[in-house]
């Protein structure tokens, strides 16, 4: 008989990337686990009873995540698709340095950038503001944006706008009836990208909103040193579910028919 | 008839790249025009200066006597179809066909009506409903022209439409924009490479050489008359001699030739190959030459003879044209006979 080993690889590479979410799920709802059981001696479903409490410090910190999330997901997806859009269709002075420019947060790490924006936010009386934290999640956003819609750009055909405006369409009808519904693909990844990172972002929250912005993943950091593993493990479940739902509604743009619009090939 | 489009001096340049050098034009209302010539010439380019789509570096387009340099492009009324069909790819066939009075905000019973009557005109009844993607080359630029009529244009600007599309559904859809171009009382600009195309759909023909409108004439114009040896060799003239003109005699290289009228002056003369005929015995108008080689061109054959050179350069190439009964040998002596009244002095270079 055949033996393949390519079933045991593909095994191998699944237990590897489901292991963690396997130990998440199996502590959320652990009353005790000890070693070396294999499993915990008893259940509860306390862990998640904490956590989807309303008045409770994840229920807020979900809703905060959110919403700074949401707004970093369409203001970086609406800057990045500017600057994408320049760099993939136009030639400009200085166009090498711009490119660098908008990419440099990508390569520059980003606990020194806060450093210095975090004195500046304090004198601009942004620092602890949702504001300021918005505007920090941005710097590692919208570099990302920007290499997804230069793909996306690259690959857009603006003789479609002149076909629009020869049939007598204004600027505003050709970017939602025409240049919108062609990058979409690309707006939803982009989108996608820009939350799930402001979602999980935390040391630029930390340094930017301080004690006064709670997001989802500084009440995590708090359960953590706690060492409540079931509350830990309840609350990563619920962490983990909006970019899931997310990636639901935007997969379809990641892979297949239109990876070619995204610029970013079969992910 | 009144003049429809005025291009008075335009000129373009791209950086310090001259694209159209002063071109002058003015198109009788209801007229189909192409404007032809080789890539990079400047073609396209003046249409989409038409368009709107280009502001010229200088000079200026009416439309009648309306100036249309302030007004933006789509404000203009025109209607233009690219080379690629570019349908949009979000909307239906009959969505793509409504955009225009859907940008113009028309009434939504009327827009269907329309849409309706229009796919009936282009030959695609009933593919409203249908995608772009499911559709050939043809028809997704039949859409293209319906959706561009759907504005009912003063101006209708083609941008090589036909370019994409494979011989045989070329000269169908030639026929068809003439067809559509008659029943609609528009002034169409018809961008080509192709000078068959040009010939056999337009009322003039404006042919274009590096940026400079070189002949606008009727097409017939451009074979019997050239008025420079671009025209002539761009329309096919295989024999264009240099010379000097004495009376009605041109002096070539090779002995000089009787014209029918002493009235041309130029410095070339163009005969077109299939204007000589070959033969054995001279003629009141004939020439000596020898047959140096033949092909096959289509049905008929290309014979390419020499013909001695009277300042003692290299022998001068005649192409004479001729049916497919021609029958030489290579090295024959052969008399070249040709029409005065075919004869054409070229007034330019």
């Amino acid at each position: 008989m055949k033996f393949s080993v390519r079933p045991l690889f593909l095994g191998l590479f699944v237990f590897w990337i489901f292991f963690p979410f396997l130990s998440i799920i199996v502590w959320s709802v652990a009353a005790g686990w000890r070693f070396p059981d294999l499993l915990p001696e008893e259940y509860s479903t306390r862990g998640y009873e904490v956590s989807l409490d309303p008045n409770g410090d994840i229920v807020r910190g979900v809703i905060t995540s959110t919403i700074i999330a949401i707004i970093v997901g369409v203001l970086a997806t609406a800057i990045g698709s500017a600057a994408g859009r320049a760099i993939a269709l136009y030639t400009f002075k200085f166009k090498k340095i711009f490119q660098f420019l908008v990419l440099a947060p990508l390569i520059v790490p980003g606990l020194a950038v806060t450093m210095g924006i975090q004195i500046l936010f304090i004198k601009y009386g942004l620092a602890d503001t949702a504001r300021g934290v918005v505007l920090a999640h941005l710097i590692p956003t919208v570099p990302y944006v920007v290499m997804i819609m230069s793909g996306t750009f690259a690959n857009f055909d603006v003789s479609y706008e002149e076909q629009g405006h020869v049939l007598g369409a204004n600027r505003w009808t050709v970017l939602r009836k025409i240049t919108l519904p062609i990058v979409l693909p690309g707006l939803a990844v982009s989108f996608l990208f820009a939350f799930v990172i402001s979602w999980s972002e935390y040391i630029l929250t930390l340094l930017v909103g301080g004690a006064a912005i709670k997001t989802l993943p500084m009440v995590l950091f708090a359960f953590l040193r706690g060492s409540d593993l079931t509350l830990v493990g309840a609350a990563s479940i619920i962490f983990m579910i909006p970019p899931l739902i997310l990636l639901r509604f935007t997969s379809k743009h990641l892979v297949g028919r239109s990876s070619s619009v995204t610029g970013l090939g079969s992910v | 008839m009144k003049t429809a489009i005025r291009i008075t001096n335009v000129e373009k340049s791209f950086g310090s790249n001259p694209v159209l050098k002063g071109v002058n034009l003015e198109v009788e209302g209801g007229q189909l025009v192409s404007i032809l010539g080789s890539s990079g010439c400047g073609k396209t380019t003046l249409l989409r200066i038409v368009a709107g789509l280009e502001r010229a570096s200088s000079g200026h387009v009416y439309f009648g006597d309306e100036l249309q340099d302030p007004i933006s492009v789509e404000k203009r009324s025109i209607a233009m179809v690219f080379q690629k069909a570019l349908l949009f790819p979000s909307m239906t066939i009959g969505e793509n066909v409504a955009f225009s009075l859907r940008a113009m905000k028309a009434a939504p019973k009327d827009i269907d009506k329309k849409v309706d009557e229009m796919l009936e005109l282009v030959k695609l009844p009933g593919f409203a409903s249908r995608r772009p993607g499911q559709l050939s080359g043809g028809q997704e630029q039949r859409v293209s022209l319906a959706r561009a009529l759907m504005r009912n244009p003063k101006v209708l600007l083609l941008d090589e439409p036909l370019s994409a599309l494979d011989a045989n559904l070329r000269v169908e859809m030639r026929n068809f924009i003439l067809e559509i171009h008659d029943s609609f009382d528009m002034t169409t600009l018809f961008v080509t490479h192709d000078q068959e195309e040009a010939m056999a759909i337009s009322d003039k023909i404006a042919f274009m050489d590096s940026g400079v409108l070189e002949q606008y004439d009727k097409p017939s114009s451009f074979i019997s008359t050239p008025e420079s040896q671009k025209v002539a060799r761009f329309f096919g003239c295989r024999n264009v001699f240099k010379g000097e003109q004495n009376g009605n005699i041109f002096e070539t290289q090779f002995g000089g030739l009787e014209l029918a009228t002493s009235n041309s002056r130029g410095k070339l003369l163009a005969i077109r190959q299939e204007d000589l005929t070959i033969g054995n015995k001279p003629t009141k108008h004939s020439f000596k030459a020898t047959v140096k080689a033949w092909q096959f061109v289509g049905s008929r054959i290309s014979i390419e003879c020499e013909v001695h050179n009277l300042s003692a350069g290299d022998p001068i190439t005649v192409i004479v044209e001729s049916d497919r009964f021609a029958n030489f040998e290579i090295n024959d002596s052969v008399n070249i006979s040709y029409d005065p009244a075919k004869l054409h002095v070229i007034p330019r270079d």
